[in-house]
């Protein structure tokens, strides 16, 4: 048996029957990672150690008979979580050997439950980025064709996940960061609600639009994460207090003839090539096919969502990195002869050019002359944007969408074109600019590779949304839990 | 939308990042083409549209201020420090 290819509910059953222990189950994950890794590279960090001392607990308290969902399961997390025990680097120079002194609220959720931490996942640069190329730590590639991008900016989670290098990874979403890479890489991932799950110890990128969710490789796995993480939090300002269900799992397979799904004539119409395009329609085919009521609705600011998002998070992204001024910890700059050149000259040294492109244009948007302009501008389109949803909301429940404009790309195609770059997201940043969950699902194969389909929805429906996805997975079967899907990756990954 | 050199520069200056000639070049064009292409906010029309702020809740969260963590080992903070004296963060002089 392939341990390392199994679901979380497969491995739990097997954990809680004591049929495998958590110590074997890590061991196959370790030798799976030393086996791939150096070719994939989803990666940053790894203890080995530390991963079998935890499988050890995990493995004691599952003998004492109270284990949790997550209880011996080994995942990873993003390299922008804190973590005491590993360095947490952003995949930029700027933090590379940062000990936080504290860990992030996910991560003690995580470990509350007894899972086992294999190592932390590379990222682009800051999570700046849609292919992880912007990593200064290393590149990582789509195991489906190590010729291709994993996406990103949580490239390193969904490569790890889809190669079966972890049974879930924890990655952050800003403007697609978790959604397009789960896509490319033929996997779950969700971004829930704004403020569902704390972003205490998550480093700031753009604060009024990140939020943390998980990568699985199931629909059922996804909830069944979610459930772990999701919560209010003291330790952070815009943890949502008001009320929400947790029982993901348990109503997934809930009746859904009574959900109208709107297919948005923006999303589907514009910026995809034809032969893509027509891949994408099969999933209209297979939603009519489980029984939900399809209608075709309109948002016309989608085109301008695009500007208003890169001028918020680049706006927020110049004031949160301003921190990194090489005097408290990460990178300093040497030779300096004062304060002010040590500072800019960390800056200069420690951050490579997404990074630096983005707080100039930030930094841009929010200086006298054209803040009314660009930020202020651009705040008030949100305003619109939030309200063109809401409005849609009222005439139907979930919004249907392509995750990306294509498939993934080869590494260094779209790298040296910004603007190229930035269009990948059009699809995934209106959730984040509104702050409503979305979740990407393998919605079928194009040019032998697997592409995403999203479901957005209202504030706070992510129990509608698993439902909706639980039954697409169900019915259209694209996953890599599918036999054939899984030999396909595996036939890949042992020419490694 | 086209950036001069100079703005380039005083941006950077803003931002506090040393930047080489050949990277203020390449970010003055590149700027200069994503700004043109924000530009099209400039039709949307906002009038007596307010700004966002929160997202999803309409009020602030406060707390008591009082310390909500467990304490955190005061080495582990100053073993981040790329130059300390003891137990003090040590920087360059700041007021000649």
């Amino acid at each position: 048996m392939n341990l390392t290819k199994l679901t979380i509910l497969e491995a739990r059953k097997l954990l809680d029957k004591r049929e495998i222990s958590s110590v074997e189950l890590t061991q196959s994950t370790i030798d799976r990672i030393k086996k791939i890794d150096p070719v994939i590279g989803a990666f940053i960090s790894f203890d080995e150690d530390l991963a079998l001392k935890q499988a050890k607990k995990a493995d004691q308290l599952i003998s004492s008979g109270s284990s949790y969902p997550l209880t011996g399961i080994p995942f990873q997390l993003k390299d922008n979580m804190c973590t005491t025990e590993i360095p947490t680097t952003c995949a930029s120079k700027i933090l590379k050997n940062f000990i936080p002194p504290y860990n992030a609220t996910v991560t003690n959720k995580i470990y509350d439950q007894g899972a086992v931490l294999v190592g932390k996942g590379n990222l682009d640069e800051f999570a700046m980025g849609s292919s992880t190329e912007n990593s200064a730590i290393k590149q990582t590639k789509n195991p489906w064709d190590f010729n291709l991008v994993p996406g990103g900016s949580s490239g390193g989670g969904a490569a790890a996940v889809a190669s079966g290098e972890c049974m879930f990874a924890l990655g952050s979403d800003t403007g697609g960061s978790i959604r397009q890479p789960a896509a490319f890489c033929g996997i779950v991932g969700l971004k829930p609600t704004y403020g569902l799950v704390s972003r205490y110890g998550l480093i700031a990128f753009a604060s009024s639009l990140d939020q943390i969710g998980p990568l699985t490789r199931t629909v059922a796995d996804n909830a069944l994460v979610l459930e772990a993480i999701a919560g209010n939090d003291p330790h952070d300002a815009t943890s949502i207090t008001t009320n929400y269900l947790t029982n993901y799992l348990d109503s997934i397979n809930e009746d859904l003839s009574e959900i109208q799904i709107g297919i948005p004539t923006e999303y589907w119409e514009q910026n995809i090539e034809p032969k893509f395009k027509s891949s994408l329609k099969t999933v209209i085919e297979t939603l009519k096919d489980i029984g939900v009521t399809l209608k075709e609705i309109s948002l016309p600011l989608t085109e301008q969502a695009l500007p208003v998002y890169y001028l918020i998070a680049n706006s927020e992204a110049s004031s949160n990195l301003s921190r990194y001024d090489g005097i408290k910890y990460g990178y300093v700059a040497s030779d300096t002869k004062d304060i002010w050149e040590t500072i800019e000259n960390t800056k200069g040294e420690g951050f490579g050019p997404e990074v630096k492109r983005r707080i100039l244009l930030g930094t841009y948007a929010l200086s006298t002359g054209f803040f009314d302009q660009y930020y202020l501008k651009a705040q008030k389109v949100r305003t619109l944007i939030i309200e063109e949803f809401k409005q849609t909301f009222d005439t139907c429940d979930v919004i249907i969408a392509p995750t990306s404009p294509s498939v993934a790309f080869p590494i260094g195609s779209k790298i040296t074109n910004p603007l190229d770059m930035y269009m990948n997201d059009i699809f995934t940043q209106p959730a984040n600019i509104a702050g409503i969950p979305a979740i990407s699902i393998p919605g079928g194969f194009h040019n032998n590779l697997p592409f995403g389909i999203q479901f957005i929805g209202n504030y706070l429906s992510e129990k509608t949304l698993f439902k909706l996805a639980n039954a697409y997975e169900k019915a259209s079967s694209f996953t890599l839990t599918n036999n054939i899907i899984n030999e396909t990756m595996e036939n890949q990954l042992n020419k490694l | 939308m086209k950036l001069t050199t100079d703005e380039v520069k005083y941006i950077a200056k803003l931002s506090k990042i040393s930047l080489t000639t050949d990277e203020i070049e390449v970010l003055r064009v590149e700027l200069s083409q994503i700004l043109d292409y924000f530009s099209m906010l400039e039709k949307v029309n906002t009038e007596n549209i307010s700004p966002t702020g929160h997202v999803v809740e309409t009020k602030t969260t406060l707390r008591k201020d009082i310390s909500t963590h467990s304490p955190t080992n005061r080495e582990d903070i100053l073993s981040n420090a790329p130059n300390r004296n003891g137990d003090m963060i040590q920087v360059k002089r700041i007021i000649e």
